[in-house]
Formats: C-alpha cells, sequence, structure tokens
C-alpha cells in the first residue's frame, strides 16, 4: 500500500439542488443531494449502492464535472476540477462508443485528444487491447460487439488516457448474469495492475460486497450518506462465504427501509 | 428452391408488360400505343435510324441537359441545406428564429412556385434549377436539423470526458454521429430532383427529357411520352445507387446503411 498520500477524490459538505421551471412558471427545487463528505483515497475501489432517487448518479455525474454542484466542494487529486475532463473517465452502463470508430480507433481516441505522438498512441492501443482481451476484435465496429465486448472497449478507453479517476454508472447492468461475472473478474485483475482509484456505481449489493474496498450507501430523499462499510475480505471472494454474507445482511438492512418506502409510493 | 432475387423483380414488371401488350396491340385507334411501338420509339429516340424525326437519335443530348439540371438543382439546395441545418440542428436561437417560416414554406407545392420561379430566373434552365433545388432543399434541410439534434448526448459526454476540446466537439463527434441521418436526405433529395425534373422543365426550356415529354404530349406522341418515362426510371435508379455506394463506403460503420 502507498503511504498516505493525498486523498484521489474528497467531497465536502457537497450538496445539488435541482431548480426546474414548470408550465405555469412556477420554480420546483429538488434536493438531490444533500451533505456529502467523501473521502476516497488513491488506488481505492469504492461502490456506491442504494435505493433509486439516492442521488448515485448524480453524485457521481458531478465528480466526472457532467453537473455543478450547488454548494460544498469537490476536490479530485487536490484540485477542484473545472467541467469533464481526461483526469476523470468515465465508464456508462450503455457503453457510448463512437460507432464511426473501430475498437482500436475507440481506444486511441483518447491519447490522439491528448496529442500523444503516434508511436505512443499505438503503443498505449495495443497495451489495452491486450489487457481487455479484446486484440482479436480490434478492427471489429461496435455494432458488431457484444454487450459485454462493448463494456470491455469502454474501459480500455478509458485506461487509455491514465485517469487519476474511473468512474463507473452501473457499467454492468444491461449484462446478462455470466457475461457480468466475467467482466467483474475482469475489472479486478485491471484493478490490480493498474491500480485506479475506482467509483462504481451499483444497484447490487453482491457486486458492491464482492468488488469493493469500501462500500457506500446512500438514502434517497434527499440522497445523504448513510453507511459505510469496509470490506476487508481477501480476494478472490467467496460469495457463498459466512463472511459475505454477513457484510451483504448489514448492506440491505441498511437499504431495506428505502426500498419499503418506495414500494409503498408504487403501490 | 434457390431463386435468385432478380427472378422477383422482373415478375412483375413482365406481368405488365405482357398485359399492357395484349390489351393494346392492334386496335388502330388505341391512345397507349403497344409495348412493341414504345420499344421501337425508345431505340429510335435513342441511336435514330427507325422514325427519322425531330426526336430520332436526340436522347444523349437531352439526358445531358436534364441531368445537369437535376444535378445543378440538387448540389445547389445540397450546398445550402446541409450548412444551414448543421447550424439550426446546434443553435437554439436560429431555429426559434428560422424554423417557424420554414414549416410555413414547406408544405407549398413545387408546381406552384413555377409561376414565380419564372418571373425571378425566367425562361430557361436557371428556373429549372432553381425549381429543382426548392422541391429538394426540404428533406435535406429536415434530415440535417434532424440528425444534429438527435446526437446521442452520452456520445458528447463520452467525447468531454475523454479529454476532447470544446471546439472539436462538434467536427469529431456531432458531424459523424449526424451523417447517416444528412446521407438519408441527401439520397431523399435526388430521389426527389428526379422526380421534379418534368416540373422543372416545364420552364419553357427546348431540351431535356422532361421538356420532351411535355412537347410529346402536345403532340399527341404517346410513345415518346412513355419512353421518356422509362428513361427518367432509368437514370433516377442509377443515380441512386452510385449514390448508395457512395454512402455505403463512407458510412460502412453505420448497421442501418447497409
Amino acid at each position: 500500500m502507498l503511504a498516505e498520500a493525498a486523498p484521489a477524490v474528497t467531497t465536502t459538505r457537497l450538496d445539488k439542488t435541482y431548480r426546474s421551471q414548470s408550465r405555469d412558471g412556477t420554480f420546483t427545487e429538488t434536493h438531490a443531494l444533500s451533505n456529502i463528505n467523501l473521502n476516497i483515497a488513491q488506488g481505492e475501489f469504492i461502490c456506491i449502492i442504494g435505493a433509486s432517487g439516492c442521488g448515485k448518479s448524480t453524485l457521481l455525474r458531478i465528480v466526472a464535472g457532467f453537473e455543478t454542484l450547488t454548494t460544498g466542494e469537490l476536490q479530485v487529486m487536490g484540485k477542484t476540477p473545472a467541467g469533464p475532463g481526461p483526469d476523470r473517465g468515465m465508464v456508462f452502463q450503455d457503453y457510448a462508443l463512437f460507432p464511426w470508430l473501430s475498437v482500436a480507433q475507440n481506444i486511441a481516441y483518447g491519447p490522439r485528444q491528448a496529442g500523444l505522438p503516434k508511436a505512443q498512441v499505438a503503443e498505449l492501443t495495443e497495451r489495452y487491447l491486450d489487457m481487455v482481451g479484446l486484440q482479436k476484435f480490434r478492427d471489429r465496429f461496435p455494432h458488431e460487439l457484444s454487450g459485454g465486448m462493448k463494456q470491455r472497449v469502454a474501459i480500455a478507453r478509458v485506461l487509455a488516457n491514465d485517469p487519476a479517476v474511473i468512474l463507473m454508472d452501473e457499467p454492468f447492468g444491461a449484462l446478462d448474469a455470466i457475461t457480468r461475472n466475467g467482466l467483474q473478474e475482469s475489472l479486478l485483475q485491471i484493478w490490480e495492475k493498474a491500480r485506479k482509484t475506482i467509483l462504481f456505481i451499483t444497484h447490487s449489493v453482491d457486486e458492491a460486497v464482492y468488488l469493493a474496498d469500501r462500500v457506500v450507501v446512500l438514502s434517497p430523499h434527499p440522497g445523504r450518506l448513510k453507511l459505510e462499510i469496509p470490506v476487508e475480505l481477501a480476494r478472490p471472494r467467496d460469495i457463498a462465504s459466512v463472511e459475505f454474507n454477513v457484510l451483504k445482511r448489514t448492506l440491505l438492512d441498511a437499504i431495506a427501509p428505502d426500498i419499503a418506502v418506495e414500494a409503498a409510493a408504487l403501490a | 428452391m434457390a431463386v435468385p432475387g432478380w427472378v422477383y423483380s422482373l415478375a412483375l414488371p413482365i406481368v405488365l408488360i405482357a398485359a399492357w401488350q395484349l390489351a393494346t396491340v392492334g386496335k388502330s385507334f388505341s391512345l397507349i400505343p403497344p409495348p412493341s411501338t414504345v420499344v421501337l420509339t425508345a431505340w429510335d429516340y435513342a441511336f435514330g435510324g427507325i422514325r427519322n424525326d425531330a426526336y430520332s437519335g436526340t436522347f444523349a443530348t437531352n439526358a445531358m441537359a436534364s441531368i445537369s439540371r437535376v444535378f445543378g438543382g440538387f448540389f445547389v439546395a445540397m450546398v445550402i441545406a446541409i450548412p444551414l441545418g448543421l447550424i439550426l440542428g446546434r443553435v437554439l436561437v436560429c431555429r426559434r428564429l428560422i424554423d417557424p417560416t420554414l414549416q410555413f414554406l414547406r408544405p407549398i407545392p413545387v408546381t406552384a412556385w413555377l409561376p414565380l420561379t419564372m418571373i425571378l430566373f425566367g425562361l430557361g434552365p436557371p428556373a429549372t434549377i432553381a425549381l429543382i433545388a426548392l422541391g429538394t432543399f426540404f428533406p435535406m434541410l429536415l434530415n440535417t436539423v434532424d440528425g444534429v439534434r438527435l446526437v446521442e448526448p452520452r456520445l458528447i459526454e463520452a467525447a468531454e470526458m475523454l479529454g476532447t476540446p470544446k471546439a472539436a466537439i462538434f467536427a469529431r463527434v456531432i458531424l459523424p454521429a449526424a451523417s447517416p441521418s444528412i446521407f438519408t436526405g441527401i439520397r431523399i433529395g435526388l430521389g426527389l430532383a428526379w422526380v421534379l425534373l418534368v416540373v422543372g422543365e416545364m420552364t419553357g426550356v427546348p431540351t431535356g427529357l422532361g421538356a420532351n415529354i411535355m412537347d410529346a404530349r402536345q403532340l399527341s406522341r404517346t410513345d415518346l411520352v412513355i419512353s421518356g418515362m422509362i428513361y427518367i426510371g432509368i437514370l433516377g435508379f442509377l443515380s441512386d445507387r452510385i449514390v448508395m455506394l457512395i454512402g455505403r463506403r463512407a458510412l460502412w460503420w453505420n448497421p442501418s446503411a447497409r
């Protein structure tokens, strides 16, 4: 482990309120996030879970720079970011690959924007094609790939930019269980090799306990921190073990009241 | 049972032509000539040597005149519609300023523009080109606007987080993402240009396939009218094929362009 270096991401009393104007001209305010204080160490793998409406995606989008915070502070590697940037790579649930670029070109896209010399772009492309196991598919186009392969390209594309933080917004949520398990394994291997800070949003308690160093539970209306649990199980983790399930029980109990409220609201 | 595709494609025309032949052949006062007569006229129109009238062997000259007007009008429309569409699709203020006027002008038939066009551009080819440009302008414009407006916001976000400079987002993301829709507009526009050819050549131009058809109608030369129709159909089909080939090469990554 690195000595206590500067944290990768910190949020201090972060607050987000959406203001939307309805047709009659009145403003409605939605308090999406309230007093979020997070401290994420470099190289840490954080999973954020919570019932829908807890603001987990909003939080991630604020860190990415796609949305602004209302009050409070956000720092990435000790600096306040202005808008989106290549130091914070995002992996979207719906991949968002460029359909007009091949697999290799998608991966090379970021390094090209950075203006790296050709040889270096090529080298990075090869390295990350290898890392996600898509060497054979390098000249294919996104529409020719399965969902799991697309998400591998999306991960490689972000890694090629050597970001300080990788933000993942329910990245495996649209994949079938077997593909998902495969990608979870690959992601852990990549993370262990590249030692990147990962901020990973999921609605699956299993996924969170399986992947994370620390699980953060958000609670809705407004989104606020409810619980933070370190997961100190050795990897690879046994999802059938007692320890795993004890943690899972704790997290499920933390989320249960929010889900009950949601269910009652729908009934 | 592997019947080639072209067998299916030709079945209906053969049946229709056979029916047409049976219904018209040997009737000396039929207003519609039988296909056998049309074939002779079409041959004579293209190569001469059969009828030796004013139209014998004039197809190439007339076709060239028509092709230049079709592509002239189409290109004029394209160079205005696509840049304008890119702006309207991106800039809300421009869309609010211009879109209502365009929506009002759009349903006016090209035929209705004929008298005004002749006043503005005089008799002759410029009026023809203007009419064709007018008719092909709207589908190209609307497809460009939609293509730009409907670019996945996710793709723009992806480009931003990968470090694309703000000023380069348009060229590197919006333009390629909108290109299939722009291409669809181009294809529809060129198809329409051929559809508008006959109306376009009602502006008093002496040559052209459309002008020949209108003249032949005055002379009750229905065989020549039908020959002209067939040639316009063939040229329109060929030009669509060429555009399709170009599109498939340029948009090879787009599964719906196949």
